[in-house]
């Protein structure tokens, strides 16, 4: 495929990307194939939470607490004989959906604000790009439990601070890379067509800047996890009983050594997402998923 | 004469903030006539790319204009409020660039990128854009246009996608298209087809051209009129029939001695002169007192230092910064 885009001779015009190709993963390289199920499979088991947890989240069965995993209890109980496969499926669920939530409302703001301060530089980029310093010289955890002394215990305070700060970090990407294509014939070339500067910025720039930020965003994905995790695990998060993935780790925490299982084995859910999110970003960074990108 | 289509009298432009800004371009004047083909010649850094910006308003960051004007069609285009010259940029001025590889979007069909152009610019609709589209390329001779509305810029070869960058420039019929060394990234046959092409188009369209180059033999091919530059002044100008025969300038000569001459390199390697220019062109903001070219000229002498590089008539059409005309009185020495 990539040869098509270095040898001249015109081939024949192409279809669409194959979004059927790109689900089942031909022809991706290994680690794509290997972070892309790994990721697939734990966003289905978090979309199908409820028909796949065996039991409520919050059923207790005090004739069972602290079991060892075994076919009834696949990740055992806890301390209140809760079922921890159960609540790491309600977890998972509702952590992807806020983590997919922040990231993905700060990559847009923070690629236009980018876009913006590279384009016009002077003054505007001036601004924005303090801005960026002041939010990216923010110690995050504090913003976070800065914003939940206000809004009160719960998971608004990560779905307002990490939006309210995440975009600083594409803003500089994109600032970046603006700088640069800038230059490039092709935005000259939406001036010299009395384009707006609207559409040069939208229509034309950040088509061709939001590929490093969608690669990094597989990063941000994961430092987001993580920090919901950390949240929930200082008790800020999702509050009980609802289950969280932090929060069901810290829970577990006291009984680590005679009931490893209720700490650890969320965790390893935790770090499998890591995993396979990163490998995917691996995959997208080696330009073979976004083959369409400015630099082929 | 007919009233020129475009006038740049007296401009300069500048890099730097202050009162001391570097200069690039000096008291630069050009006129071109409706449907005429004028070439501005010149080595890199001479302000050629500059000059042809400077009409567009497109003159890069940190540059701006210090004097002069330019006006196209009567109207003071530095002096455009941006709708206005918007409008210019849309409908009237077209432009095209050297590199054949970036010019076009990456990420759209070259499809999307005609009818985009068609529907902004012309407010066209959807369908008749489409139709449009097609027609562009049929008309800068495009095989199976319909098809390669589908095509992505990396999809076509360089002189496919200059082609396509023509259509998208000539999409709304301008009467003035600025060609900023179009050819330069192609192979030679391409060139010449590309030239053909740009000839073409002047005869369908009656549009006047602007086309720089730094290559003589591509400035002789299509232009009616050339411009030589050098250090940011036009030194010499003229119809480019004489301006060849009978250069007026000691840079034009020096500039036409040192295109290699293919049948001489055929017949026998060692006859072919080495017609490099010794020294080197000024660097941005190095103030001569006089001629710029003088410190590399081999008929200097201590007059130059007072020359104003004021273009001086020479004949009926030709005019050269040189007031010494050396070869008016001597022979050619260099030979």
């Amino acid at each position: 495929m990539s040869a098509a885009a270095v040898t001249p001779t015109p081939a024949p015009a192409r279809r669409r990307p194959r979004l059927g190709r790109l689900l089942l993963l031909r022809g991706q390289p290994r680690t794509v194939q290997v972070g892309a199920t790994i990721v697939g499979a734990l966003v289905l088991a978090a979309i199908f939470a409820p028909l796949l947890a065996p039991y409520d989240q919050n059923e207790l069965d005090f004739s069972n607490l602290l079991a060892a995993p075994s076919p009834d209890h696949l990740f055992g109980t806890d301390d209140s004989g809760r079922d921890v496969f159960s609540r790491t499926l309600y977890g998972l669920r509702i952590d992807l959906a806020i983590v997919f939530f922040v990231t993905y409302a700060a990559l847009p703001i923070g690629v236009v604000a980018g876009a913006v301060a590279g384009y016009f530089g002077g003054w505007v980029d001036a601004v924005i790009s303090r801005i960026v310093d002041v939010m990216l010289a923010f110690p995050f955890i504090v913003l976070v439990i800065a914003i939940v002394a206000i809004t009160g215990p719960g998971v608004k305070g990560v779905l307002i601070g990490v939006p309210l700060v995440g975009w600083a970090l594409y803003a500089r990407l994109a600032r970046s890379e603006m700088l640069v294509m800038r230059e490039q014939p092709f935005m000259l070339a939406t001036t010299a067509l009395g384009y707006s500067r609207r559409r040069a910025i939208l229509r034309h720039a950040v088509p061709n800047l939001i590929r490093t930020s969608l690669i990094y965003s597989t990063l941000d994905l994961v430092v987001n996890l993580m920090l919901l995790a950390s949240v929930s695990y200082l008790g800020l998060g999702a509050q009980p009983p609802n289950a969280e993935l932090g929060s069901v780790i810290a829970q577990g925490q006291a009984n680590l050594l005679d009931a490893w299982w209720v700490a650890t084995l969320p965790g390893l859910v935790l770090v499998a997402f890591g995993v396979g999110v990163g490998l995917v970003g691996d995959g997208l960074s080696d330009g073979k998923l976004l083959r369409r990108g400015a630099r082929a | 004469m007919t009233e020129p289509l475009l006038t740049i009298d007296a401009l300069s432009i500048g890099f730097g903030a202050g009162d001391e800004p570097l200069r690039a371009v000096r008291h630069v004047g050009l006129d071109i006539a409706p449907g005429e083909i004028v070439g501005l010649v010149g080595e890199s850094g001479s302000g050629k790319s500059l000059t042809c910006r400077s009409v567009m308003r497109l003159v890069p960051a940190g540059g701006r204009v210090l004097e002069g004007q330019v006006r196209f069609d009567g109207r003071d285009v530095l002096a455009l409020g941006d709708g206005d010259l918007r409008s210019l940029r849309a409908k009237e001025i077209g432009m095209i660039f050297q590199d054949p590889f970036s010019s076009l979007n990456p990420v759209y069909r070259i499809g999307d990128q005609l009818m985009e152009t068609l529907r902004v610019n012309r407010g066209m609709g959807k369908a008749q854009a489409r139709e449009e589209a097609v027609a562009l390329l049929e008309r800068v001779g495009i095989p199976e246009p319909r098809r390669r509305l589908l095509a992505y810029p990396h999809e076509l070869s360089g002189g496919m996608r200059q082609r396509v960058m023509i259509a998208l420039a000539t999409a709304s019929e301008p009467r003035l298209l600025i060609a900023d060394e179009p050819t330069t990234a192609l192979d030679v046959t391409t060139q010449a087809q590309i030239l053909e092409l740009l000839l073409e188009m002047r005869e369908r369209l009656g549009m006047a051209i602007l086309l720089v180059s730094h290559d003589f033999g591509v400035i002789a091919q299509v232009c009616d009129r050339v411009a030589v530059m050098y250090g940011g002044h036009i030194v010499e100008t003229g119809p480019v029939e004489t301006l060849y025969r009978d250069p007026q300038h000691p840079y034009t000569r020096a500039l036409l001695e040192s295109v290699p001459e293919l049948e001489a390199a055929a017949r026998d390697r060692s006859e072919v002169p080495r017609a490099g220019i010794p020294g080197r062109p000024p660097e941005l903001g190095e103030e001569l007192p006089g001629c710029v070219f003088a410190p590399r000229c081999p008929y200097a002498r201590p007059e130059c230092e007072a020359v104003s590089m004021a273009l001086v008539p020479v004949g009926t059409a030709q005019a050269s910064a040189c007031p010494i005309q050396p070869f008016r009185t001597t022979e050619a020495v260099t030979a």
